[in-house]
């Protein structure tokens, strides 16, 4: 399921997937592989990218059970 | 053995300990920090290395068949090199692909540029022995043969790189 919290986050700090993957330290084929859906990230890479966007971990990756 | 075959040997024992050497003096420098990998990367090289090893396993089983049923016209040896290069191009092939070949801060350009010299460098090889007539001993591809599989190889990673590359800027 693809992750539209993380890239409304990137979008609205206006950063690109390149400036987030260099500011948590990943590649950004990694950053566009959690956006889309296609990878898991660990707990380590979460809160880096929370940190790094000024969000918490349930605004970026919890979802919401319908 | 003869003195090619000596020489062949020779140059991968050297080439391993040398490799060796290298990961062991370049441990925790800048050098070494270019090659590396994040999680995602991590995780489909061990991926890679499975698919590359079930590769191999199956070419290497493909070949015996082949080689016990039928009289090849290739030395023993070389077509286990074969697969073995097979195998290493399944490899890196499908680590180029997913993203996980270069580490964060690698140059693709140099990597790719050094591909390219030793696809043109071993291709080069190829046609020299064949214009010398000693790509064939005794009716079966020699030790000889090693270049033309590894101008293959290395082209192969080449344009993967390249594919690679043009795929990422449309996708940006």
């Amino acid at each position: 399921m693809k992750n539209l919290n993380l890239k409304a986050a990137r979008a609205a700090m206006d950063m690109s997937q390149q400036q987030l993957a260099d500011a948590v330290g990943v590649s950004r084929q990694t950053i566009n592989a959690i956006e889309k859906g296609d990878y898991n990230p660990t707990i380590k890479l979460c809160r880096a990218i929370c940190r790094t966007l000024s969000k918490t971990l349930d605004e970026l990756f919890w979802e919401e059970e319908e | 053995m003869d003195e090619s075959r000596f020489f062949f040997f020779m140059g991968v024992m050297v080439a391993f300990l040398v490799s060796i050497v290298i990961a062991f003096a370049t441990r925790g420098k800048k050098c070494a920090a270019q090659g590396v990998l994040d999680e995602r990367q991590r995780l489909i090289q061990g991926n890679a290395y499975r698919y590359g090893f079930f590769t191999l396993a199956a070419a290497e089983c493909f070949y015996a068949t082949m080689d016990g049923m039928f009289e090849l016209p290739v030395e023993s040896w070389v077509g286990n090199i074969g697969c073995v290069l097979f195998g290493c191009l399944v490899n890196v092939l499908y680590c180029i692909w997913k993203d996980a070949y270069f580490g964060l801060h690698s140059n693709k350009k140099q990597i790719l540029l050094l591909m390219i010299i030793l696809g043109t460098s071993n291709t080069l090889q190829t046609i020299c022995k064949l214009t010398d007539g000693v790509l064939w001993e005794n009716g079966q591809i020699g030790v000889n043969g090693i270049f033309p599989m590894c101008a293959v190889f290395f082209w192969f990673v080449a344009a993967a790189v390249i594919a690679k590359m043009v795929a990422d800027k449309k996708a940006q």
